[in-house]
Formats: C-alpha cells, structure tokens, sequence
C-alpha cells in the first residue's frame, strides 16, 4: 500500500505543479445535484439506472468560443435526440499550456513535463530521464548533444511538423518533439455535440482518438500511440497536465493530471473532470481519501445516486482515461 | 479525430522495422491482452510489485488490458495474494487470478519470478 500513498502523493504535487494557473469565476464547491436528470427503463417498464447527464455550468466560460446550446443530434446507434453543442477555443482556461522538453540534460522537472509510455511507470521529463532513454530504450537513443548537453528539441513549426507526422523525417529521429500553440493560431477550436441526457448501451462500444472534454476546454484523448512514437526514437513530450499539442488537433490531454478537477464534490467521492461523449461525467481516479473503487466494470465506470452511471479516470502512467463507452455517443469535429 | 486516427494506423503500419531495433520498448498493458479476446480479463506486474488487473479492450485502434480494479503490492517473498480492502484475500474473488496464474501469463513461475525481483529485474 505504501506504493499506493505514494503514487497519491505525486499525482497531488503533480497536480499542484501543473495548475498553479490563473484562476477563473466559476466557483467550485458545488455538489453534482442541479444537473438534469432523468431514469430510464427496461423493456418490462422497470425503473433501471438513473441517468444523470451533462451540467453545461461546470465549464469555465473561457474556455468555449460560445455559449453552450441545444441542438438536434443524432448518435452513433441511431438515437436522435437533443445534444448540448460545446465550441472549445483549444487552449486550456485555468492553466498555462507546457514546459514539455527540457533543453538542456541539466534541467530539472520544472523545465519539462512528464512522460509515460504505457508500462504503468510515469517519469519526470528532466534533463536526467533524457540520459536515461538509452538505458530504458536502447542503444541507438541519443536525445542530446554528447559535447554540450543540449537536448535535441523540435523547437521550429517545421521540426514540429517533421517530426509528428507518419514517416519521421530521419532528421529528427532521436529529438524530443513537441509544438508550440502559436503555430495553430493559438488553439485549434473543436465541436463537440454530448446528448443532453445519456442513452445507455446494451454492450460497451469502443474509444477512439478522442474521447471527450474536459471542464478546462481542452479535448480529452484515447491513449498516446507511444509505441510508434518510440519507434522513431522520439519521446512527444506530455507537460506536467497529461497534454500535447498534435498540428491536426491542436492540444489535448492523454492523462488526467489534475489540471481539469475543477469541481469538487461534498460527498468525498471524486471530483468531476470532464464529459465523454456519450454524456456521462468522467471523475478523477482518486476519492477524497486517496482510495480508489472497487466496483469499477470494464469501462472504468459505476453507478450512485448522486451521479447516475460514471466513469473513473485511469491513473496517468496507464496513458488511458477510461477504457470503453456505456453511452451512445456524439461526435466531436474541428471548427473550420 | 480522423487525421489522428489515420497517423496512428500510418504509425503501426510503418513503425514495425524500426521498432525492431529499439531495444526494450514494451508495454505490459498491451502484451496481457495479446491473446486475449476482447472483454476477457487480463493482468500484468509493473516493476515486479505493482499487480494490475482488468479487462481487454480495444483503445485508439489497439488491444490493451483496462485496469478496473485498485493497483496491488504484491509481496512475493512471502508469496501472498493480494488482499482487497476488506483484508480478505483476492484468491477467492473470482474476478481474480492466481499469482500463478499471473506469473504464467509472463511466461514465469512465481519461483522464478521471486529471483527475477530479487535480481531487481523489472518486466
Ligand atoms: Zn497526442
Ligand atoms: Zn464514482
């Protein structure tokens, strides 16, 4: 258990790093009951599970382009029905968007962001772990100058560019890549349409590139393809709030870090952080004891009576935030 | 979305040559579902005392064990099942699998496994 409390502990400073943004209006504290609700039946007429769906308040206004709305929606089993459509602007409200490479291999973890690749480990992105890539990947890694220290960066759009498409340009295999915001008209709206009420499914549907949002505007994300992008020997450096900046996406999270857990529950359950796109609330891992459930199906998710059907996020260093849809979903496109 | 879905098949599709030759890249997640069906659960040891379990399920295009239950310490010199929270041991939960059963699925026996961790391996 000790691993456990320590996990807890670097999340919360990981947390407290990251987020140490300006603050926005909206007040935290609120407890999740003034969202519409609404229950569903089965086909004998019996009252099943509460649903509980999408409180448009708990979004930081300055995180949408517009004002949150009601549109007719069609989703992905067919169901019409009524969606609220959420125009992100694409940078995050609350927070500040990177460090992510450190510069130098004698930066410390505030110069950089973190890094997981999957395996259940999730590193510090100092100077040190750059020197460290080649014990951990391989022989043929070398992120940075041997004579000077300096880190191989992507620090131009078209080394960005070069190095996050398909075939890496050979020249910027063995860099740490990443973007600046600047580079896509700082930020890359999206629109995502979520049913104002979820409609459950009879089986779990599968999670995609994108997967939902989060209360700060930024697009939450299915896992990083970290295999691929070690394969080139690149590291697509993540900042201390699980997100990255793609130039098709702008940013977007593939970890829950904390930055989003922006409402706070009075009950000691997990705070919400975020919408999938089948409706449902997405919550941090953690309860407010530090303790994670126990009762958790497939998708990551469960039901209470304060909260309908939910989902848990997964801890960062498993590069997932929940692991299937219970909802049929809405879609999510980029504003042209 | 789909530009990111496309770079991510692009990414499987040309990355096998290279990643041949980068060592010792691995993901426990994805290799304890490697034949496994979707749905079927799954388990993996991170660091060799970090004891996941779930389920397979398909993300982002790729076939990976979902964790759905709290990370476990596992004690293995003492060769202790994991206790849930009520202290009761998870060996009788049959949503658990034996450490056996765990040790197999990496292809080791918790003997094995015992001088692996005492050798400070990780896998
Ligand atoms: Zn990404
Ligand atoms: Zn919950």
């Amino acid at each position: 258990m000790n691993h456990i409390y320590m996990l807890v502990i670097l999340f919360g400073a990981l947390a407290l790093v990251a987020c140490n943004g300006t603050e926005d209006t909206l007040s935290t504290g609120s407890d999740i009951t003034s969202t519409s609700s609404e229950d569903t039946t089965d086909e004998n007429n019996n009252a099943t599970t509460t649903q509980i769906g999408l409180n448009p308040d708990y979004f930081f206004d300055s995180a949408l382009s517009e004002p949150i709305e009601t549109t007719a929606c069609t989703l992905t089993d067919g169901t019409e029905t009524l969606c609220y459509e959420i125009v992100i602007s694409g940078v995050p409200s609350n927070n500040e968007i990177g460090p992510f490479c450190p510069t130098h291999i004698d930066d410390d973890a505030t110069q950089g962001g973190v890094w997981f690749d999957g395996s259940g480990e999730l590193y510090q992105l100092d100077g040190a772990f750059i020197v460290y890539t080649k014990t951990l990947y391989g022989d043929d890694w070398q992120l940075y100058d041997e004579t000077t220290g300096e880190v191989f960066v992507t620090d131009t759009q078209i080394a960005c560019e070069a190095a996050a498409r398909p075939n890496v340009d050979p020249e910027y295999q063995n860099h740490c890549v990443e973007c600046a915001i600047e580079y896509y008209g700082g930020g890359v709206a999206q629109k995502f349409l979520i049913p104002a009420s979820p409609i459950p499914l009879s089986t779990p549907e599968q999670v995609g590139a994108d997967l939902g949002v989060a209360l700060n505007g930024v697009v939450i994300a299915g896992p990083a393809p970290v295999s691929a992008i070690l394969a080139a020997n690149t590291i697509a450096a993540f900042d201390d709030c699980g997100g990255h900046i793609n130039p098709a996406e702008g940013y977007h999270y593939h970890a829950a870090l904390g930055c989003s857990n922006i409402i706070t529950t009075l009950d000691g359950h997990a705070n919400l952080l975020g919408y999938a796109l089948d409706g449902y609330g997405i919550y941090a891992m953690l309860n407010s004891e530090g303790e994670e459930d126990y009762d958790l199906d497939e998708c990551r998710g469960h039901s209470d009576d304060s909260r309908g059907y939910h989902y848990h996020a997964a801890s960062a260093a498993e590069n997932m935030f929940i692991g299937c849809y219970q909802g049929a979903q809405g879609s999510v496109e980029i504003v042209q | 979305m789909r530009t990111h879905t496309i770079f991510v098949l692009y990414l499987c599709l040309v990355s096998t040559n290279s990643f041949a030759h980068s060592g010792h890249i691995f993901s426990h997640a994805i290799e304890a579902c490697e034949n496994k069906q979707i749905s079927q659960k799954c388990s993996y040891i991170v660091g060799g005392e970090k004891y996941y379990t779930g389920t397979c399920q398909v993300l982002n295009e790729v076939k990976m064990c979902v964790r759905n239950q709290p990370v476990k310490t596992i004690d293995a010199d003492s060769a202790t099942v994991p206790k849930n929270n009520t202290g009761n041991d998870l060996s009788d939960d049959p949503k658990f699998q034996t450490l056996n059963e765990i040790f197999a699925n990496q292809g080791l026996t918790l003997n094995e496994f015992s001088v692996a961790r005492a050798n400070k391996l990780s896998f």
